[in-house]
């Protein structure tokens, strides 16, 4: 269903000829850097790519580097070793162990600071090759979180030095902002964009490509792995990867395991309260801060990983049906992907930005 | 027994002592076991000025005590100076930061008084350094515009990939793109041009 390693394995055509031809030129890059995954979307191929943002240090005295050969791993100069990305988020399951996080609640994590270089490592291989290009990237900052004090500044500040070290020209862009570019140029890049991601739920309201309200909250998909963790007594992970196999927001949950029937039980309970919770915040936000008269009705374009569940759309729509909204709806939608959504979003407002530097 | 707090209000700023985790501002530190001197020379490395450091009594009673601006201060590179003394300064400063530290974690061969001797003689070389240099004020032409202070980038970690390497590849490719991002692109730079 939700998940992205299963999706991975799709078959995939490699390049696309025209943009091919176009190496010569400034190579793009959108750059979606979330609290669970990250994706990358460049100007010259088709292609997404993306990886899950944790990691986990390995004791060498337990397991020896021989018995790595199929895992993706980083060593370091003092022969520590870190599994990264899908394969430390398996392992982590297999052991029962938690995973490192490098980013927490949308951000840079103060827990993880040495991850950086581990990070930075992720970041190369993920990005692929831009030697001797012309290279810029748009990467993907949440706005800041109504309802949690933590600054974004140092979060940002990281990630374009991160970038810096690279050889990359970088600029942030607002992540919400992103699934507009993304998603509504039908509506010339008018609507309001939602991103359901891992740490944070971030949304943005736009109107022709100006950004009229951006404001984030610190409760998304890691906010009802918790939860729910907490009322089943399991850890965290364990959660995430049921949720990412079984969960169901609508229909039938053919599931015969009664512990598991009672996690996801669980899980689409904290999703009704996540929608609602996000849902009151967007009224109150608009009505507070929006001075605009919006004479159209605005689309609303739901994505980020959280969103992925079958039924999620169906149930967002059946939570804010129970309000009365500041601005008319014109729909409520499911991005094309809601995975690489922020990162195609970010690829086109760098090709935009770049264009407009010619 | 009497003991001391760091206090720093401005938010984001990461904070580094020896001895201790990383914490980010706004942040009450408790330092009553830790050098005091270390401290501030970690916080003026750091570029932060803008902090308190109070004791408090077992009755909860708190008292600010003063550090003296020129402790505090790190001199601006809005004002031109001799950058060979900068860099002395500077060089000295990791020195006592490095020595304080060593005597803090007692992770060193030299001596507990071996350190106190470098450390005076260092405090002594600074203070005649400090003493010896002088600032020009340029004054520039006035603006309207507001006076943004840039953030000092010190307390961003240093990326240090030396001797780091990855095996294998952790990214999976998830998608081909349909849509034509070029056009959307082109529809964006119009549309924001208009709206300018």
């Amino acid at each position: 269903m939700g998940n992205p390693d299963e999706q991975a394995q799709a078959p995939v055509e490699t390049v696309n000829k025209e943009k091919a031809k176009k190496r010569g030129a400034p190579l793009c890059i959108g750059l979606d850097v979330g609290t669970m995954h990250l994706a990358c979307a460049r100007s010259d191929t088709d292609e997404v790519k993306i990886t899950r943002n944790v990691f986990m240090p390995i004791d060498t005295d337990d397991v020896h580097i021989s018995e790595l050969s199929d895992i993706s791993y980083v060593e370091g100069a003092d022969g520590e070793v870190y599994i990264i990305g899908s394969d430390a988020f398996k392992y982590a399951n297999i052991f029962g162990q938690e995973v490192s996080r490098p980013m927490e609640k949308g951000l840079i994590s103060s827990k993880e600071i040495a991850a950086i270089d581990v990070l930075t490592l992720m970041i190369k291989d993920l990005i692929g090759n831009v030697k001797g290009r012309d290279t810029y990237c748009c990467y993907s900052i949440p706005a800041e979180a109504i309802d949690e004090g933590r600054s974004v500044t140092y979060h940002e500040r990281v990630w374009g030095s991160i970038l810096k070290r690279l050889g990359i020209n970088y600029t942030s862009v607002n992540e919400a902002m992103a699934i507009i570019y993304s998603e509504c140029a039908a509506e010339k890049f008018s609507g309001i964009g939602i991103s359901f991601g891992a740490g944070m739920a971030n949304v943005a309201v736009a109107y022709k490509g100006i950004e009229a309200l951006t404001f984030s909250t610190a409760r998304a998909g890691d906010w009802i792995d918790r939860l729910t963790a907490e009322s089943v007594g399991m850890i965290a992970n364990r959660v995430t990867n049921l949720k990412e196999k079984y969960m169901k927001l609508a229909g039938e949950v053919k599931i015969k395991n009664k512990k598991t029937r009672r996690i996801l039980e669980s899980l689409y309970y904290h999703h009704e309260a996540l929608i609602s919770y996000t849902v009151k915040k967007i009224i109150k936000e608009f009505d507070d801060k929006v001075d605009i008269e919006v004479d159209e009705a605005l689309p609303i374009i739901v994505s980020g990983g959280t969103s992925m569940p079958e039924g999620f759309v169906e149930l967002f729509k059946t939570v804010i049906s129970e309000y009365e909204l500041p601005f008319e709806v014109s729909e409520i939608r499911k991005a094309k992907n809601p995975l690489t959504a922020v990162a195609n979003g970010l690829l086109i407002r760098n090709m935009s930005d770049v264009k407009g530097m010619k | 027994m009497i003991s001391l707090k760091l206090k720093i209000k401005e938010k984001g700023l990461m904070i580094e002592i020896p001895g201790m985790g990383p914490v980010r501002s706004p942040a009450d530190i408790d330092i009553s076991n830790i050098d005091i001197n270390l401290v501030i020379a970690v916080l003026r490395r750091s570029g932060i000025n803008n902090y308190n450091i109070v004791s408090v009594t077992e009755d909860g009673i708190e008292k600010t005590i003063s550090v003296p601006q020129e402790l505090k201060k790190k001199v601006k590179d809005k004002y031109p100076t001799d950058t060979s003394v900068d860099k002395r300064f500077d060089r000295l400063e990791s020195m006592m930061v490095n020595l304080l530290n060593r005597k803090f974690e007692s992770k060193t061969h030299l001596s507990e008084e071996q350190i106190t001797n470098k450390l005076d003689r260092l405090e002594t070389l600074t203070q005649s350094i400090v003493n010896g240099q002088k600032h020009t004020v340029v004054h520039t032409n006035k603006s309207d515009e507001p006076v943004i202070e840039e953030m000092d980038t010190m307390f961003i970690p240093d990326i240090d990939l030396d001797g780091m390497s990855m095996k294998g590849s952790s990214r999976k490719i998830i998608e081909v793109n349909e849509d034509n991002l070029d056009e959307a692109a082109d529809l964006l730079s119009s549309i924001t041009r208009k709206e300018k």
